[in-house]
């Protein structure tokens, strides 16, 4: 064994040899300054290179290889070309200093591109954990910290991790309230106060009921780190499953999970990832169809796969497995930055702890249900990275691998977008209006450099992420996002102690239509872009000689603005219903009128649930039972009872007041309102009909969402964007004549979370009938903790 | 020893134009020593040489005049210019709206009292009211000559004032102002020419002024050589003639401009032509006296430079001595690589552009080892100005080697009438090439209006500062053969001709083609980067071609026969000074079916040079091509030898002209194979196999920049290698990542 490791070590250290030494011309060929011929030639082959080896490259990992090796080879010619023939001369030193900030600013995005090849040259896909014996099993308890959520959603999420497949006598759920801590009883605001109590009183309820342990603190310290750290000296748990509130476990989450502890004993955490059953603001606000895949599938999906396969995948704050023990080494969850999970990973893994990514979501969350509180949850992760970075620089942390330093700098780097694209954004305009310098290039150099270097980078990050981000769907994004992440990174480079935490609100509902309260920063970029455009177009008239400079800089103003401009209707907020809602259902059940006027109302009624939640249902009537159902019976109170052979604790009857009867080719769809002292039940019942699954979520990440060519991306985005410019035109109009009056929303009530019924939602879509899933994982007969499929 | 007064005959050399017998003449010397073994042979008749005229040649001055009356009339000592076209007997041509040019007047000695005259035949387009010659001599302006002959050349006096003519060289400036008088702008400015007609225009002095002293033998000589006629060589031995070739073209070098042409031709022949005013004679092999060179009087008049045969040394330095050092300020500039040199630095002051079509040209010059063909970038800083009110469209190209880098308008009126910030204009340091290279200014101003005489304009449409400066990257010292580089090789004594050549060609050719090299030789002291003078070359004729060993003719003998050989093609366009400046957008292409054709035939030959490289083959190339000469490069293991082929019975003065011209100018032979064309340019053809030597050892610092001119050469070599090396490295990453693998597990 010993002799097969020196040998494995020898091979790696001769290979590392070899490619030290082809590496060393390599960068020497690459620096070398070439005509422009030559280059052009050079970025012929390599675009056709790429092009033709582009779809292999997620199926062959040679293939892979060999495609980022050429584009790395290219991009990192592209940067010695820049920064030995590109930059102005010292007689102007302006020009210079745009030039060079520039300069900057590609070669953070170089240096990117480099991360990123590492990271994603090889992601990990775990096989399933040994089943453990269940007597072996560790002890768990589950944490859901909370600050001011609402009943209604905690419920949900408790009942749901009570529900996780896990012997009883080893799982602890606790619910870790920030929101009643006796800071805040005993506030001197009485408004606070008095809420604090009443939330306190009704979380304990509640706890009670679900049969939760109920935790709070004397003072509200250090934000959720701090609350968890609590909570942390109440229980001796030897793993700790840490959950957001809004973030409702499914049943399998431990038996896909506590055996990689078994198997690893240095393993300290295991990462999943993080589903939501809504759409983020941005992607509804853009209309972006629903197969295109969310913001966060890239990460989840690749990115973290890769960081897996370097050692450094990271907490993300939820949905996560951890060992106490790990924990209790760096005093628990760090609360230095206020993005306390990557910060506490890092204190970990720099004590030598292993991590692993599972990619296979298991948790269903919100996302946030505003442009301004997305805006405000991104600005928190970019801050707390940021902080990270300042404080804790992973390159000098001792304790680290070189591999998870590049990879913690990879993850935080990747905040400094906001930084990075201002500087590509207002680059040229620095030559449209001032007429500096910034990049002193021919026009053929850039058919030759510029073109190639991005349409490079274009078909290496298709080829990479096809599956799962559209082409320019990132830049457009960071665009929206960059006029206000800007500001945040800027107070937290001056006072990087200075962040607070702020809690992203989640479960508020879009009612109507409105222009988001934030929208100034944004629309003042998109109309500076504009204006560099004008400035291009007055320039091009006035220095003719200046006009193929004007070209090309334009050319790049242009995109800048036609990126932006679609980027702009993320100000627009818009209620849009999903046409294939992901928390809707199917569940056979029965309803039974409670005070029936007639004989026929006696009878139960075949149903099938297709929305639930704690306060609200949506059943559809089976055929031929329509008749006896019409709309003489809102304000009555029924019984559902729910046909869950697999849950047959769940089958009791749930008291429930009809609100609206609708009948149409489709059949008879019922509303249902669920009394306040029955929302427990619902929300039990809810957490199983809902969010019983994982494999529901994994259909929508993995097969629902659809890839999209290089060309076909581009187009749609260009597409988009033409659109996009008369719309806003038109929205901002109708605001400033209707500021008096709301606008009508353009699309009916967008319900898509737990916390409301799904009122409006097409009743069409069936996954996968209850009757027909398994439970994911139960302590079986065997005495097993198993994954079932 | 006995003393004999021999008779000795000279025979008078042909004209260049018609070779006739001509007169008999006398010289008297005495203490003549004996001939051992007195050889009289009768010279063969020479094949008469036709020259053809050159296009702008319609006429050549009958100036014959009488042996008696020549003897007895007043000689005009002409004006002789600077920079030589060619056809120079025709008239020297200055085109535009204000030309310039610089003449030498050779005078024996300082004349007071005299009138110059001035010449011109201009176009009918002049304006004659506002057209006139404004004329300077020796710095000092003596009056303006008003520009109104149009239909046959005339002449005006004009009165030089005491003292300013001294013996020797005389610089005369003659600026012209022309206003068309139809039309007004850039395409005008082309219809406007005058010919200066040079010899008739210089100052007349009685003959008895031409004594027997090197001056006079040089102002003779050179009124001589401006009636078209040849400058005489009579000897018995043509080997000597070659041998002395270097000495001889010394000699000419003197004159500076076009480059005297010689007739040799045989001692003992008896000429019969009209008296020449000088000419030289080296006496047979046998004979030697001690204390020549010195000047005689011949039979006929003429100043005789009598010398020993085999001591042209003596008689370049006898005239050397007496004409004095070259003014300075004559040779092109060197610009210092890796270092920001301003105008003035080159010794060029602030320019200015008046006109319509301007063009103000800086020639430099790079070291010969100075090679950049990739990336690299040079910069112009351009501190410059333009006057108020120019018509819309007014625009001013700055150029290198003749190529845009620059395009800027001078019709902004918030920016006219001031001196603007300095203007930094990279440009691809590969535009420019070892050698001479030239930085032009290119000003087109409409006419407002176009239809009507130009109104005048006192102010300069636009100065270029001498604050303005050049920056040359640096380069390692690496040479590329090329014809250029070899002419500036060129060790005078290695210029010879075939025997084929010496049949048919003039043998004054030699001494003529010699001495324009001369100058390079004596540059040689001084610049470190002059390559050894190893070069040569042998002027041919096309039936030489075959003989030439090397690749590159013997690959191609027929080709270049034929492009020799076949008729004159002229491309006849009309110069349209706009060609060149498109101010629509590229999206015309859409609109313009032409363009897009010729975008798109564009397109195609730069995708398949890609893979070709820029360079075709020469057969290919050669195709349907013509030329009066061609320079040669026979062979990249010799590059320094080159072969100069001339058509027969060509007007090889404007060969000898652009030779001249290229000390001067960027533009010239160049590659391996360049075509003198009827049109007085060169086509030039490179080698794809041009093989590239590093003059200095490989270090890490130049290293980049070598390897980037090699691979420049041969893209091939460099891709290949770049993306094995890329793909060795992503196995061996991939089997690091495997191993890591089994390590996990």
């Amino acid at each position: 064994m010993k002799s097969s490791s020196s040998a494995q070590s020898a091979t790696s250290l001769l290979l590392f040899g070899v490619w030290t030494v082809l590496a060393v011309p390599l960068l020497f060929l690459a620096s070398v300054p070439i005509s422009v011929s030559t280059q052009g030639l050079l970025a012929l082959v390599a675009c056709v290179l790429i092009y033709g080896l582009k779809p292999f490259v997620g199926t062959r990992i040679s293939v892979r290889f060999v495609v980022m090796s050429i584009a790395g080879v290219f991009v990192l010619r592209y940067w010695l070309w820049r920064a030995f023939e590109t930059l102005p001369s010292l007689d102007d030193p302006v020009s210079l200093i745009a030039a060079l900030v520039l300069f900057g600013a590609e070669t953070f995005t170089v240096g990117l591109f480099f991360l990123t090849a590492l990271i994603t040259a090889d992601p990990v896909t775990h096989p399933r954990p040994e089943p453990i014996r269940l007597s072996d099993v560790p002890t768990v308890d589950i944490l859901v910290p909370s600050y001011d959520e609402s009943p209604e959603l905690l419920a949900v999420t408790l009942a749901a991790a009570k529900r996780v497949n896990y012997p009883e006598d080893r799982k602890t759920v606790v619910l870790c309230d920030d929101g009643g801590t006796d800071q805040r009883c005993t506030h001197s605001d009485p408004a606070i106060s008095e809420r604090a109590l009443a939330r306190r009183a009704r979380l304990q309820a509640l706890c009670d009921e679900l049969g939760v342990v109920y935790t709070t603190r004397a003072r509200n310290e250090h934000a959720k780190a701090g609350n968890l750290n609590a909570a942390l000296q109440k229980v001796s748990g030897e793993l700790v499953l840490i959950l957001d509130a809004d973030h409702v476990p499914t049943p399998d989450f431990l038996a896909r999970t506590v055996g990689y502890f078994a198997e690893r004993p240095r393993l300290f955490l295991v990462q999943t990832p993080h589903f939501f059953t809504n759409r983020d603001p941005i992607e509804r606000n853009l209309a972006l169809p629903e197969n295109c895949p969310s913001e966060n599938e890239m990460f989840y999906s690749e990115i973290h796969r890769g960081l897996d396969r370097l050692g450094g995948a990271f907490f993300c704050g939820s949905a996560a497995l951890l060992r106490r023990k790990a924990l209790d080494e760096v005093g628990g969850i760090s609360g230095e930055t206020i993005t306390e999970d990557a910060e506490t990973a890092l204190d970990i893994h720099a004590r030598g702890w292993e991590s692993l990514y599972l990619d296979h979501a298991m948790i269903a969350g919100l996302q946030p249900e505003t442009f301004a509180s997305f805006i405000q949850q991104r600005g928190r992760w970019a801050t707390g990275m940021l902080q990270m970075l300042i404080l804790k620089n992973p390159i000098f942390r001792s304790g680290l691998t070189m591999a998870q330093r590049l990879c913690y700098l990879n993850s935080m780097s990747f905040w400094l977008f906001p930084l990075i694209r201002t500087i590509f954004l207002l680059s040229p305009l620095l030559y449209l209006f001032f007429g500096l310098e910034i990049f002193v290039v021919d026009p053929e150099e850039v058919f030759v450099y510029i073109l190639p270097y991005l349409l490079i980078g274009f078909m290496v990050q298709n080829a990479l992420f096809s599956e799962v981000r559209w082409p320019q769907i990132s830049e457009v994004y960071e665009i929206a996002q960059t006029p206000y992440i800007l500001k945040a990174l800027v107070e937290t480079v001056l006072r990087p102690r200075g962040a607070s935490f702020k809690v992203t609100a989640k479960d508020g509902s879009l009612e109507h239509a409105f222009l988001s309260p934030i929208y100034r920063p944004l629309t003042l970029l998109v109309a500076l872009l504009l204006a560099g455009l004008a400035a291009g177009a007055y320039r091009w008239y006035a220095f003719p000689g200046d006009r193929s400079v004007v070209q090309i800089v334009g050319a790049w103003a242009l995109y800048n603005f036609v990126l932006a401009a679609y980027a702009l209707r993320a100000v627009f907020e818009r209620p849009r219903r999903l046409i294939r809602p992901r928390t809707a259902v199917s569940t056979p059940g029965q309803i039974t009128l409670l005070a029936p006027t007639s004989e026929a109302d006696r009878e139960a009624q075949d149903v099938t649930i297709l929305s639930a939640s704690p306060e609200k249902f949506q059943l559809q009537l089976k055929d031929g039972t329509q008749e006896a159902w019409t709309a003489e019976h809102p304000g009555a109170t029924v019984a559902l009872v729910p046909t869950l052979p697999k849950a047959p604790d769940l089958e009791t009857a749930l008291p429930m007041t009809i609100s609206e009867v609708r009948s149409g080719v489709e059949g008879t769809v019922i509303e249902l309102s669920v009394a306040p002292e029955h929302m427990v039940q619902a929300a039990q019942l809810t957490a199983h009909v809902v969010y019983g699954d994982s494999r529901r979520w994994q259909f929508f990440r993995k097969f629902h969402s659809q890839s999209s060519t290089l060309v076909a991306g581009l187009l749609y985005v260009l597409a988009k964007s033409a659109i996009s410019i008369p719309q806003s035109i038109f929205d901002f109009a109708r605001e400033l004549t209707l500021r008096s009056g709301r606008p009508e929303a353009d699309d009916t009530l967008f319900e898509d979370a737990f916390t409301g019924a799904t009122k409006g939602t097409q009743p069409n879509p069936v996954l996968v009938a209850e009757t027909n899933v398994p439970q994911a994982s139960i302590p079986q007969a065997d005495g097993y903790l198993r994954i079932e499929d | 020893m006995h003393t004999i007064r021999p008779l000795i005959l000279a025979l008078l050399p042909a004209l260049a134009l018609q070779t006739s017998w001509s007169a008999a003449q006398q010289i008297e010397i005495e203490d003549f020593p004996p001939a051992s073994e007195p050889r009289v042979a009768p010279a063969e008749p020479k094949p008469e040489t036709r020259v053809l005229p050159s296009e702008r040649q319609w006429s050549v001055p009958d100036v014959q005049p009488s042996s008696e009356g020549a003897q007895e009339s007043d000689v005009l000592l002409p004006l002789r210019p600077r920079s030589p076209q060619g056809g120079e007997t025709a008239g020297h041509r200055l085109q535009g709206e204000y030309p310039e040019e610089d003449f030498w007047l050779f005078l024996p000695r300082a004349i007071d009292g005299a009138s110059l005259a001035i010449t011109t035949l201009s176009s009918i387009n002049l304006l004659p009211d506002r057209s006139h010659a404004t004329v300077l001599v020796n710095g000092t302006e003596i009056g303006s000559v008003v520009l109104e002959n149009f239909s046959a050349a005339g002449t005006m006096l004009l009165p030089v004032p005491d003292g300013l003519l001294t013996a020797g060289r005389n610089l005369v400036e003659v600026r012209l102002e022309q206003v068309h008088r139809v039309f007004c702008g850039p395409d005008a400015s082309f219809g406007l020419w005058t010919d200066i007609i040079a010899y008739q225009s210089g100052i007349t002095v009685p003959r008895t002024e031409l004594g027997l002293d090197p001056l006079s033998f040089i102002a003779a000589t050179s009124a001589q050589l401006a009636q078209g006629k040849t400058f005489s060589l009579a000897s018995d031995s043509y080997a000597q003639v070659l041998n002395a070739s270097p000495h001889v073209a010394r000699i000419e070098s003197l004159y500076e401009g076009l480059p005297p042409e010689i007739t040799v031709d045989d001692y003992y022949r008896v000429a019969e032509q009209s008296p020449q005013l000088a000419r030289v004679t080296a006496l047979p092999e046998q004979y030697s006296v001690p204390d020549l060179p010195r000047f005689q009087r011949g039979g006929d008049g003429a100043i005789v430079l009598l010398t020993n045969n085999g001591q042209a040394q003596a008689s370049e330095a006898l005239l050397a001595r007496a004409l004095g050092p070259m003014p300075a300020g004559t040779s092109v500039p060197e610009v210092v690589p890796g270092k920001r040199q301003p105008l003035s630095e080159l010794g060029v002051s602030t320019l200015e552009g008046r006109g319509h079509y301007i063009r103000q040209a800086v020639p430099f010059r790079l070291p010969w080892d100075w090679l950049v063909l990739a990336s690299q970038r040079a910069q112009l800083r351009l501190d410059y100005a333009f006057v108020r009110d120019l018509p819309k469209g007014a625009l001013l190209l700055v150029k290198i080697n003749d190529e845009t880098i620059r395009l800027l308008p001078l019709d902004d009126v918030n920016q006219a009438g001031r001196r603007l910030d300095p203007l930094l204009i990279p440009f691809a340091a590969n535009q420019l090439q070892p050698g001479v290279n030239e930085v032009s200014f290119e000003a087109l101003v409409p006419g407002e209006p176009a239809d009507a005489a130009c109104a005048p304009q006192p102010a300069p449409v636009f100065q270029i500062f001498d604050t303005t400066s050049l920056t040359v990257p640096e380069s390692p010292r690496m040479v590329l053969p090329r014809i250029d580089r070899s002419l500036a090789s060129l060790d005078v004594s290695r210029i010879s001709m075939s025997e084929a050549a010496q049949r048919t060609l003039p043998l004054g050719m030699l001494a003529q083609i010699s001495s324009i090299y001369v100058s390079d030789e004596t540059a040689a002291a001084v610049s470190q980067d002059q390559p050894p003078r190893t070069g040569s070359i042998k002027i041919g004729i096309p039936a030489d071609l075959s003989m030439i060993p090397g690749d590159i003719v013997s690959k191609n003998v027929a080709e270049l026969e034929e492009v020799l050989l076949s008729p004159p093609t002229t491309t006849g366009q009309v110069v349209d000074p706009w060609a060149k400046v498109d101010s629509r957008g590229w999206w015309t292409l859409f609109l313009d079916r032409h363009k897009a054709t010729d975008s798109l035939r564009e397109l195609r030959g730069k995708i398949i040079s890609l893979w070709r490289g820029p360079e075709s083959d020469l057969d290919s190339w050669l195709l349907g091509r013509s030329a009066e000469a061609m320079l040669v490069q026979p062979s990249m293991e010799t590059p320094e030898d080159l072969w100069l082929i001339v058509r027969p019975n060509t007007d090889y003065e404007r060969l000898v002209a652009s030779l001249v011209d290229m000390h001067q100018k960027s533009e010239g032979p160049k590659g391996q194979v360049s075509l003198f064309g009827f049109d007085g340019t060169w086509q030039v053809w490179r080698s794809a196999s041009r093989p590239l030597s590093l003059q200095e050892p490989l270090t890490i610092s130049n290293a980049r920049a070598v390897v980037g001119n090699y691979v420049t050469l041969s893209p091939g070599r460099y891709i290949a290698p770049l993306f094995l090396l890329a793909i060795g490295c992503a196995l061996s990453a991939m089997g690091l990542l495997v191993a890591s693998r089994r390590r996990k597990k």
